[in-house]
């Protein structure tokens, strides 16, 4: 259990908060080739 | 009069067009959606439906009060014939009423016709097998997927088989992840050990997911997702078949022809196989009767638009083959988005197998895809209503794609893979070495994901009920 709330759990979160922040600016047009769909 | 936006469709192309043309052209177009049922269904959640993890109800909503809220016309019919010479289409409700509808701009996003007739034997009609490709057959599909377990966990040895039911399917992602989310299921269950699991795919080799595969760069080591899913299959003791192509279906059997294998078949209690789409039928008329279905659809159904539509081997692919306004050639104020435009050529490699059968993983244009899509569509019609030259690009291969692929629902125990590909098609003349930005490509497996899946229902049914905020959600 130790191991889970010290290690897992926050690399877990950890990965969430950045892929999906990446997701996101990826989304909205912020980063990549410059596709315009707005 | 205000000119007329008509849109075919409310999946996520021509709902996301419909929401974005609702403030774009305010006060100055009038825009109408036309779609069956009155219900926008958020597809990806439907593989939860399916194997009885989520209530069907969790997983759509009502259009028409969405649409009362953004002062857009809703009629709830199918479209049947398109007089693009008069700018009018005939619909027909469910009591088999005709109607016809003016337009000055039109959005056909009328999603797919799912093709189980192409495989002798295929779909729920039949009592053979099951899909998750609307909210009915994934309530079939749950019901015939829990007396398997009841069976199971009366004692019994089931068979179990997934995966895509026709040698030009698309949608081996959702395939993969129905796949992997019974196989969470049983685990939980405590029945896993008494169920030979089977994924059979067209793709021509895992992981491929009609988009020639994915990769990233983890650690700076590159990882793809070819060797990810091997692995991910081995460990949960999956037998698997790639470059496979459905040919039959009979009650306890699946015939099928593999790719440098003999033909062979599976044996099967319970089989969730995913159909080849095929464009809504429509007819296309000219204005004086005659009939213009040929020249404004490919032999696939599918509408063409501003492709390169030249035939192709697969080394002679180019990134611009692909749409980049999702506008009819012959007319412009005709467009199709998502699922409905004819994609120039596939993304993967196709391969014959021994008795000259194509198999080949066809493009997915689902989802994200499909609301980017919608997005530029509307974008470019304010602009026409404007009276200015559209310039709203959004070719699949400068178009990013994320896909998080379900491995099981639990917020405790559940995964998930997270993929990022930008573009989703390679374009090898920007980015000679993979034809991806791998800096923008994305490939993890883990607890995270299936939170991210969890957040992205609950954030885009909120989306695409236009509440509070709405806008800040991208596509």
């Amino acid at each position: 259990m130790g191991l889970f709330w010290r290690y897992f759990l926050p690399l877990q979160l950890w990965r969430f908060v950045t892929i999906n922040f990446k997701m996101y600016l990826i989304a909205r047009g912020s980063l990549g080739p410059g596709h315009r769909p707005r | 009069m205000k000119p007329q936006v008509l849109i075919l469709g409310a999946g996520f192309a021509g709902h996301t067009a419909a929401l974005h043309l609702s403030h774009l052209v305010r006060g100055t177009a009038d825009v109408t959606v036309v779609a069956p049922k009155n219900r926008f269904t958020w597809f990806p959640s439907l593989i939860w439906v399916g194997t009885g993890t989520m209530p069907a109800e969790e997983t759509y909503f009502a259009l028409k009060p969405v649409y009362d809220k953004i002062g857009v016309s809703y009629v709830d019919a199918r479209a049947k014939v398109i007089d693009l010479g008069k700018q009018r289409v005939t619909v027909e409700d469910a009591a088999g009423t005709k109607t016809e509808l003016p337009y000055d701009y039109l959005v056909n996003a009328t999603g797919p016709f799912l093709n189980f007739e192409g495989t002798p034997g295929l779909g729920p009609a039949t009592g053979n097998s099951m899909s998750v490709c609307t909210v009915e057959h994934a309530v079939q599909t749950r019901d015939a997927y829990l007396k398997i377990v009841r069976d199971a966990q009366a004692g019994n040895r089931r068979r179990i088989v997934v995966g895509v039911g026709h040698p030009a399917a698309t949608c081996e992602g959702a395939g993969f992840e129905y796949l992997m989310n019974v196989h969470a299921d049983l685990k939980r269950r405590g029945v896993r050990d008494r169920i030979d699991l089977t994924w059979i795919t067209n793709e021509p080799e895992f992981g491929d997911f009609g988009v020639d595969g994915i990769e990233a760069l983890k650690g700076g080591v590159l990882v793809r997702g070819a060797s990810l899913v091997r692995m991910i299959l081995d460990e949960s003791n999956i037998t698997a078949l790639s470059g496979a192509g459905v040919t039959r279906v009979e009650p306890g059997r699946i015939f099928y022809e593999q790719v440098g294998e003999d033909p062979g078949s599976l044996e099967y209690d319970f089989a969730m196989l995913l159909p080849q789409f095929r464009g809504i039928p429509l007819q296309y008329l000219d204005g004086a009767g005659n009939d213009v279905t040929d020249a404004m659809t490919m032999p696939s159904g599918f509408m063409r638009v501003d492709a390169n539509y030249e035939p192709k081997t697969y080394d002679q692919f180019r990134a611009d083959d692909w749409p980049a306004f999702y506008r009819s050639p012959l007319h412009d104020n005709v467009y199709a988005a998502g699922i409905a435009f004819a994609p120039p050529h596939p993304i993967s490699k196709a391969k014959k197998t021994s008795s000259g059968l194509t198999v080949v993983a066809t493009p997915p244009r689902t989802g994200m895809a499909s609301g980017i899509m919608g997005r530029a569509v509307a974008e470019n019609i304010a602009q026409q209503v404007a009276g200015k030259k559209p310039d709203h690009h959004a070719r699949m291969s400068e178009m990013p794609a994320a896909c998080i692929a379900s491995m099981g629902k639990s917020l405790w125990s559940g995964s998930a893979a997270s993929i990022i590909m930008t573009p989703v098609v390679r374009d090898f003349a920007r980015y000679p070495e993979y034809g991806r930005d791998l800096s923008l490509c994305e490939l993890d497996v883990g607890l995270n994901g299936a939170w991210t899946k969890r957040l992205l229902h609950s954030a885009f049914l909120w989306k695409l009920q236009a509440k509070p905020g709405w806008q800040l959600i991208p596509e």
